[in-house]
């Protein structure tokens, strides 16, 4: 009795197998790309990383005319992700979102043992950047970044600021900012992502907050952002001041970009390069990333190179600020 | 390990304490040369490993003072049976990359079912087989083809690109 | 017309209805296979969700979330293996029903269970939304700190015959849940050299490895006695029986949808420790202690009802706050945002209203959506069992390679589940139970960040006292913890001494 559908069943699906490779044999190979490319996220779904796919996913698709699978491998601040982009094939259909100065930060730290090298990965494209901002509750004392400093010169390390772990650029820019104006915060790093920070801050459990300042703009009505890292004011909250105005040099900003692994052929990052910076420029992107508080980079492959580099000289010497 | 009527005995308290204790070794062990860090990122697992260690010494205490017995394995058939499947399933592990995942399948559905089936007749092993990896194809275009789940399809075989069902 | 009423008639339109039946199937697949959770099963859905409008998306969405946390119930029930780590509660009751011939009913209460706790989770969101977020938000480190805390006294229902071994077992996970990369600091540790080891132990991973291949090496290991996992036997009038039972217990069922809505709204706290509270809480105010790890019904839809209640409390300080509860909030969150719509205080008000309540609504409706859809798979789910044991081990082995290989595409996690399998299936035989190791595990993650930024804090505040105790959350936290731990040691020397005196009988 059992012999008989075990027979049968084997024989359907051995059939069922020769009718699919005949259908498959029935094909033919074009220019790049030919099938999905995978995406390889190496922060958790939901973050920014994945916003950033999810952004140009529809549209990248449209135009290379394959489906973009996106994979998630968390972990390691980033150095599971980029370890295994590194370690992939380079034909072009395993790229990775790169997130700086994450990328840098893990190698820097942890040098071999991070899984991955910098040259290991090809940087394709930078897409978007945040600068950092320092941000309290809309009813703090503290309304100009000019009390916050006052306060903490005459209390030294009372003020608890919260932040995205340790050796993060939460970390980094508290410290150069600390460092530029001379005062002791105490910084409290929360696990967990940017989302913890800012209930932190909002709850009341922290004085201050310091991570990417698109956050402080999606929840402007609960939060002020007392002053922006980098060089120019965000065009999402043009009244908010950045650090270099009040003569502090705070530079750390976090960025996203699109690599592969080093050895990819070049007409591969040519065409993910113009696609991606294609997608980028379109009108409904550019307004939906400048309302979200964060800046347009339209990096392609050369200025992405040297971006990368100017990166790595200038977070060895921070990263040694907080050894 | 002991052999009575009863089955294969082994006192669990006694060995279940050194386990932990092991454990615990290896854990405080990690921890005094562990790579830089701050204090705090060493202080949860000496917390845990010290509590482990505590527990591993109370086990053995009771294990020694008590002879407390746990029997493990009914007989040699029992202890055969579950072995014989474990060394199956590593071995599948082992050779998952190498043979792909619809083969490694293949072989165990239909190994195990002859072998534990109880038709141990040995013609019909290659029906079994047959049916195993048929079984082991149709999962594999089920994951792979629909789910989208990178399983190996085999480095002996290509890498399994032959496989219609990949994306 | 108030956008809270057309948001009820919307959902009830045939459109919405099919995108929920659409979404209740998906989720239910997504949950059942081991190794799939809901977020992935919510990421695989976002891009076929770009071609949708808005409210479309969402009501897609919330199905497929919602009845995910049913789907998980069953592998657990019948195979002892959790579909998703929510489920790690329902597989000590649930599997033992089903080797007491009653896989039938099982799967039914737990049916029964996920539906009403995502009614209560649709309620609570629907009418409480506000208030709750800004509970939430008094939520800081220290009482995430307390709550984990409040976490390991569950440890008392868990363990068995030897509370040394439950302790033992329980410090054992809170160690392996500090392998990889350190929550807060940017340090490896326990990793000897293994780059695979950066990323940590996977719960999915370790919850396959712990519950799953122990199971299955028991399964041969009975199979001359047992050539079946257990009989079939079709159950007439089983529905009635298990609404009976359901419903006749209604603080069990008020108990248990508390717990899971609290926890939703807890930071950092998700459905597994949900679930294993709800249980725990059972086990405690239950008259009928001694049935639980045989096979108890209330252990069985409390975790069920919880773990379901969640997914919608999740959605409170999502949709209020623009905080993701969790994973899968995180993901419906990010959906929201590219599809222009931003949470907030806006989504409730204005244009966006009715989309909003549609969706909420379609959390209350996705219980007896589910609940429909369900009552026909169970039929045909249940002829697992059917299957015997030679072919069903090896399968049931398999899909755990399959779904420890899916979490991060890692051969090297299904050696560790492997590991954890073997290692789980000896502790087993030496009388430590995987349920104490699964909860250090879970909650290691939680209590570990939460202690590390709370004393940073303590530092910044120049006393500890004030950070960790003298906090009103903290403070009930705390005094809780001391009340599970005296109820949790009564009641298991309770359970010992009627377990005791059935032998001497």
């Amino acid at each position: 009795m059992r012999g008989t559908w075990r027979g049968t069943v084997t024989a359907v699906l051995a059939a069922g197998l020769v009718l699919s490779l005949l259908w498959a044999a029935a094909g033919a190979p074009s220019a790049y790309p030919t099938r999905p490319i995978t995406w390889l996220v190496a922060f958790a779904p939901g973050g920014q990383s994945d916003v950033e796919v999810r952004r140009v996913q529809p549209h990248l698709e449209k135009l290379l005319g394959v489906r973009i699978l996106v994979e998630y491998r968390t972990g390691g601040g980033g150095a599971v992700g980029w370890s295994e982009l590194a370690r992939a094939r380079p034909d072009g259909y395993t790229v990775g979102g790169l997130v700086m100065p994450h990328m840098v930060i893990q190698t820097l730290l942890r040098g071999a043992e991070a899984g991955y090298r910098l040259d290991q990965i090809r940087s394709i494209a930078w897409t978007v950047a945040a600068p950092n901002a320092l941000m309290v509750r809309k009813d703090s004392p503290f309304r100009t970044l000019r009390d916050f400093v006052e306060y903490a010169k005459a209390n030294p390390g009372k003020l608890a600021v919260g932040g995205v772990e340790r050796l993060s650029p939460s970390d980094l820019s508290l410290a150069q900012f600390m460092q530029a104006a001379g005062i002791r915060l105490t910084y409290v790093p929360i696990a967990g992502g940017a989302g913890p920070v800012m209930t932190s801050l909002m709850g009341g459990h922290v004085d201050a907050a310091t991570t990417a300042a698109s956050h402080g703009i999606r929840y402007k009505d609960q939060v002020r952002i007392l002053a922006v890292s980098g060089k120019h004011r965000l065009k999402a909250a043009p009244d908010v001041p950045t650090f270099s105005e009040f003569g502090y040099n705070v530079t750390v900003e976090t960025s996203w970009g699109v690599g592969a692994p080093a050895g990819v052929p070049a007409e591969v990052v040519t065409r993910l390069s113009q696609a991606l910076l294609q997608v980028m420029r379109m009108p409904e992107i550019r307004k939906a990333v400048e309302e979200e508080g964060l800046t347009p980079l339209y990096y392609g492959p050369a200025e992405s190179q040297a971006y990368v580099n100017r990166l790595v000289a200038t977070y060895r010497d921070l990263v040694q600020l907080l050894r | 390990m002991e052999r009575h009527e009863n089955g294969w005995m082994v006192n669990d308290a006694l060995w279940g304490g050194l386990l932990m204790l092991a454990v615990a070794a290896v854990a405080l062990w990690g921890a005094a040369h562990g790579t830089g860090g701050q204090v705090s990122v060493w202080l949860f697992p000496r917390l845990a490993a010290v509590s482990l260690a505590l527990c591993g010494l109370m086990l053995v205490g009771q294990g020694v003072r008590a002879h407390t017995r746990v029997r493990i394995w009914q007989d040699r058939m029992h202890a055969l049976d579950v072995l014989g499947f474990a060394g199956a399933v590593v071995a599948y592990v082992a050779l998952l990359r190498t043979l792909g995942f619809w083969l490694v399948t293949g072989l165990l559905l239909g190994g195990t079912a002859h072998a534990l089936g109880g038709g141990a007749k040995p013609g019909r092993v290659w029906g079994w087989l047959a049916f195993g990896i048929a079984l082991g194809l149709a999962l594999d275009a089920l994951f792979v083809g629909v789910f989208r789940v990178p399983l190996p399809g085999g480095a002996l075989w290509g890498e399994g690109s032959w496989r219609p069902w990949v994306p | 017309m108030d956008p809270v009423v057309q948001g009820l008639l919307n959902v009830l339109s045939p459109q919405y209805l099919l995108l929920m039946a659409v979404g209740t199937v998906a989720g239910a697949i997504v949950g059942a296979l081991p190794g799939f959770t809901a977020t992935m099963g919510l990421t695989l859905l976002l891009p076929f969700t770009f071609v949708m409008d808005t409210t479309s998306s969402l009501v897609l969405m919330s199905a497929l979330h919602s009845s995910a946390f049913f789907g998980d119930a069953v592998p657990a029930i019948l195979v002892a293996t959790p579909g998703t780590p929510s489920a790690v509660a329902t597989v000590i009751e649930g599997h033992q029903l089903t080797r007491k011939g009653k896989a039938h009913h099982a799967l039914l209460t737990a049916l029964l269970a996920s539906a009403l706790g995502a009614l209560m989770g649709g309620v609570s969101l629907l009418t409480l939304a506000e208030p709750l977020a800004r509970l939430s938000l008094r939520f800081g480190p220290p009482e995430v700190f307390w709550v984990g805390v409040l976490g390991l006294t569950m440890m008392a229902s868990l363990t068995g015959r030897s509370l040394v071994k439950g302790l033992a077992g329980t410090a054992l996970g809170l160690l392996l849940s500090t392998v990889g990369v350190a929550h807060v600091e940017n340090v490896v540790r326990y990793a000897f050299g293994l780059p695979q080891l950066q990323g940590g132990v996977d719960l999915v991973v370790a919850l396959i490895g712990f519950f799953t291949i122990p199971q299955v090496l028991a399964m041969v290991e009975r199979r001359r006695e047992e050539r079946y996992v257990a009989e079939y036997r079709e159950q007439r009038g089983a529905l009635r029986e298990v609404f009976r039972e359901t419903l006749t217990k209604p603080l069990l069922l008020l108990r248990a949808g508390v717990v899971g809505i609290i926890v939703g709204i807890v930071p950092a706290i998700g459905g597994p420790v949900a679930a294993l509270m709800a249980y725990n809480e059972a086990w405690r105010a239950s008259k009928k202690k001694e049935e639980f790890g045989k096979g108890s019904i209330e252990g069985l839809i409390a975790p069920e009802l919880a773990n379901n209640a969640v997914g919608p409390a999740d959605m409170i300080p999502t949709l209020t706050l623009g905080i993701p509860g969790s994973a899968p909030a995180a993901v419906i969150m990010a959906a929201l945002l590219l599809h222009g719509v931003k949470p907030g205080a806006g989504l409730f008000t204005g244009a966006s209203a009715i989309m909003t309540y549609t969706y909420i609504w379609s959390y209350v409706v996705s219980g007896f959506v589910m609940f429909v859809i369900g009552y026909f798979l169970i039929r045909l789910l249940a002829q697992v069992i059917r299957i015997p044991v030679s072919l069903l081990a090896p399968l049931v082995f398999t899909l755990a390679v399959i779904g420890s290989f899916a979490v991060r595409n890692n051969l090297f996690d299904v050696w560790m589940m492997l590991g954890f399998g073997f290692l789980g299936y000896g502790l087993r035989k030496l009388g430590f139970e995987s349920g104490p190791i699964v909860l250090g595990l879970l909650l290691g993650p939680i209590i570990e960040p939460a202690l590390v930024t709370s004393l940073t804090l303590a530092e910044a505040r120049g006393s500890w006292l004030h950070v960790f105790v003298l906090r009103p959350f903290s403070l009930a936290f705390i005094l809780l913890t001391v009340w599970s731990l005296v109820r949790g040691l009564r009641g298991w020397s309770l359970m010992q001494r009627t377990a005791v005196e059935a032998e001497d009988d």
